[in-house]
């Protein structure tokens, strides 16, 4: 196990050096000339002249060969040094890890009621397939996956600030602040995670394990809870896993909408300003949480199912 | 020139520096705040992107910066110049050399005095008013501590562009000793408390203010970027005031009686930017045709919900002082814009609505990029609507503003449909956006270049008001 993850750590190097050249070289496929998208960010589009975009093309090394600027872009990026944000002057580091909490917190907290609503109502829809329970669920489901997160947004907002008064329409801040825009977000992937683990559950269910179980005459309750969940819950984990890397990155409209302050909109800012050095430090981070998230799930494996080994270890 | 046809107004958006010293609190004005007596919280859409004059405040930084940063010379409610910082100025050498009169007793937010030396460090070399050269002087003379000296290149209204919120007054001790930027230092009736990064401006009252001191102690502008949200916000009492309302709010918010809305009528200018450089519109009549196939009226009405006056060929809003009020207007004309078609030899000889010259159909492309507001990409789905009545099979292109923007320098559109652009203070400065020289002009014609060079440069009031009309 310990030489399975040692290897996966050597590995996100790899990964992350290939997510930067794809993300650098595909930046600059894209339409618009990024020495003048720098020059509206930062004088305006008002005043711009040819020669102000020549400048900024010279100062920022924007007039050297893409390979070249990639390189020294790597270079500094290995001595720590992410550089600074094209647009704003500000370092790239500071730019991130000052909103990176706000998506960390947004983005756990919507998972936990994404969890919340989604194992119980895949599991209760299992276990009472083709039963009302079941039929009100899958329906809460499709509309879960349905309703786009802008307009479910909007809607809790009218609730519960404006009509019942009980929660801050939006801005950063503690749980009361948290509660809309994580239920907004939890609610889309719970009903995928609902969705999954109904499935999962059912054919873990129709397993011979499972009929053993109830013939040792073990009540429902622990023949569902620790047999067949437990079982059930592999692919609803990698699942999990694949929707937080989402979910971080994934919040822009809601973190709009909510005017939470994390990294999502600094990212699509940085898209149209084609702020590449504030770009480029932002998948970095996306691809270092994916990667941990993996091999998070990956560990998650076997402990959830003790068959599961990885290579290199002697099977009992 | 020909590309204005189709000009809204919106009488939404607030003036700069609204409640400075004046004590007057509301565009929109919600009532539910616990403190409103002594705190305002005012929702803006973006964060302020930079405290430095070395750059530039976009957005709605500049509605925060015009509390803390004063100009020399300020705009009234009916755009005249009056006096700011600099209490008096003449020209010399026909508007080449500036004088001004700097106020006294005039203090900094740290304290120090405000001087000419001040004036000289805003518009140093490290600023981005002189950066950006669109302003480019000579020299500039501190005569004593409060008089100036300004010495332009060529002749140029100075104060007008001296109104301009971006190019303020800071202290040099806005600069530690390495010359590196510490605070946004000004001598506004507000300074600067507190900035949480995309979510809150705190500014409270500055009790060494020269004029009259706000009743206000303290204004916090939040952050919150989804203009439906600003509504909600302002619904709910979470916010006093929104500066930006979305047109389509209005009437819902008109109807709540804990919410005042007040109207004024903007500089900003909707309108549609010709490619004159290449056909169709390289002639002047396919121009002409689009202008009476549009009906602006019935735009401003349906689409906008009756905010704003229709522009009908007007070339900026009615606001500005030297904007004409006998110009004749474009009257909706779809058998005046078909005969013009005609008459550029565009007939719709299969029947199928659309017209065409020499078997090639008169299909256009109408670039948008709705960043500044939503109604733009509505604007321009009315505007396909309405040329195709006269003829025009019409392509709306929703677009990124940085793909517009390569469209636009490689000259490969037709119509772009764009918002304000260029535009404070009395004189039109977006009339500058289709001189020849502009990169993104795709428009020369000389007799227009020298209005606009002439009206630019001109300190007679008599000539500044006959050429806007005359280039418009």
């Amino acid at each position: 196990m310990l030489r399975f993850v040692a290897r996966r750590l050597l590995m996100t190097a790899v990964v992350i050096l290939g997510v930067t050249v794809l993300t650098f070289f595909l930046m600059h496929l894209a339409p618009g000339d990024p020495a003048e998208m720098v020059a509206i960010a930062r004088y305006g589009a008002e005043n711009l002249t040819r020669e102000q975009i020549e400048v900024i093309r010279k100062v920022e090394g924007l007039d050297a060969p893409l390979h070249v600027q990639y390189a020294k872009w790597l270079y500094h990026v290995i001595r720590g040094d992410f550089g600074r944000s094209l647009s704003t002057g500000e370092p790239v580091l500071e730019e991130i890890l000052l909103r990176f909490p706000a998506t960390l917190k947004l983005a756990f907290a919507a998972m936990i009621v994404s969890l919340l609503i989604a194992i119980p109502v895949g599991v209760a829809s299992a276990v009472k397939q083709y039963s009302l329970v079941d039929y009100l669920g899958m329906a809460g489901a499709l509309i879960g996956v349905c309703v786009p997160h802008f307009w479910l947004g909007l809607l809790l907002i009218l609730l519960f600030s404006v009509h019942l008064g009980l929660l801050p329409v939006c801005g950063y801040g503690g749980l009361r602040h948290l509660a809309l825009p994580a239920l907004t977000l939890g609610s889309a992937t719970a009903a995928v995670t609902a969705r999954l683990t109904r499935s999962s559950m059912l054919e873990a269910l129709s397993q011979d394990y499972i009929i053993t179980a109830r013939a040792k005459g073990l009540p429902e309750r622990v023949v569902v809870a620790r047999h067949a969940l437990r079982n059930a819950f592999i692919p609803v984990v990698t699942m999990i896993g694949l929707q937080f890397g989402h979910l971080l990155e994934g919040a822009v409209v809601v973190e709009s909408i909510f005017a939470w302050p994390g990294v999502g909109k600094l990212l699509v800012d940085a898209i149209f300003d084609r702020d590449f050095a504030l770009i480029q430090g932002c998948v970095i981070l996306f691809a270092l949480v994916f990667v941990a998230i993996n091999l998070v799930v990956d560990i998650l494996y076997v402990l959830l199912d003790p068959r599961i080994r990885y290579e290199g270890e002697a099977r009992p | 020139m020909k590309k204005k046809p189709l000009t809204w107004l919106l009488a939404c958006a607030m003036i700069v520096g609204l409640f400075a010293g004046c004590g007057k609190q509301t565009a929109t004005q919600g009532g539910g705040s616990p403190n409103s007596a002594q705190v305002l919280t005012v929702a803006v859409a973006s964060d302020v992107n930079t405290w430095d004059i070395s750059q530039f405040p976009d957005g709605d930084a500049r509605f925060v910066w015009a509390q803390i940063y004063e100009t020399l010379v300020r705009l009234d409610e009916d755009l005249n110049l009056i006096p700011g910082l600099a209490e008096s100025w003449e020209a010399q050498d026909n508007g080449r050399v500036w004088i001004f009169h700097l106020r006294r007793g005039v203090k900094f937010h740290d304290g120090t005095p405000f001087t000419a030396e001040a004036v000289k460090y805003s518009y140093s070399d490290r600023t981005y008013v002189v950066q950006a050269k669109t302003l480019q002087f000579e020299s500039i003379e501190a005569i004593d501590d409060y008089t100036v000296k300004f010495t332009c290149k060529a002749p140029v209204p100075l104060p007008t562009y001296l109104t301009h919120v971006a190019w303020p007054i800071a202290s040099p001790t806005s600069l530690d000793a390495q010359g590196n930027f510490v605070a946004p230092i000004g001598t506004g009736p507000f300074r600067l408390a507190g900035h949480a990064k995309d979510q809150e401006i705190v500014v409270e009252r500055y009790e060494e203010y020269w004029g009259e001191r706000p009743k206000l102690e303290k204004v916090i502008f939040k952050i919150i970027p989804d203009p439906s949200t600003q509504v909600l916000a302002l619904t709910a009492g979470d916010v006093d005031m929104l500066i930006k309302t979305p047109e389509q709010e209005v009437r819902n918010l008109e109807k709540d009686p804990n919410i005042e809305v007040y109207r004024k009528l903007t500089t900003f200018t909707d309108f549609l930017h010709f490619n004159c450089k290449r056909e169709p519109f390289s002639e002047v009549n396919l121009r002409r045709a689009v202008a009476y196939a549009i009906d602006t009226e019935s735009i401003v009405k349906n689409v906008l919900d009756g905010i704003g006056v229709a522009a009908s060929g007007r070339p900026y809003s009615p606001v500005m002082l030297y904007s004409a009020p006998d110009l004749p207007l474009y009257r909706p004309d779809l058998e005046k814009a078909k005969q013009l078609l005609a008459a550029a030899g565009y007939r719709d000889s299969d029947g199928d609505g659309v017209a065409e010259k020499d078997g090639k159909k008169l299909k256009i492309d109408l670039l948008v990029a709705p960043s500044w507001s939503a109604r733009e990409l509505k604007e321009a789905e009315a505007v396909q609507a309405q040329l195709a009545r006269a003829g025009f099979a019409v392509e709306v292109k929703q677009l990124e503003s940085a793909a517009l923007t390569r469209l636009e320098n490689e000259g490969n559109f037709d119509l772009i449909l764009r918002t304000g652009f260029f535009v404070w203070g009395p004189y039109p400065h977006h009339v500058q956006l289709h001189h020849s020289k502009n990169y993104r002009s795709h428009y020369a014609n000389p007799a227009y270049d020298r209005l606009v060079e002439l009206g630019r440069s001109t300190n007679d009031e008599q000539e500044k008001t006959s050429t806007p009309k005359s280039s418009g």
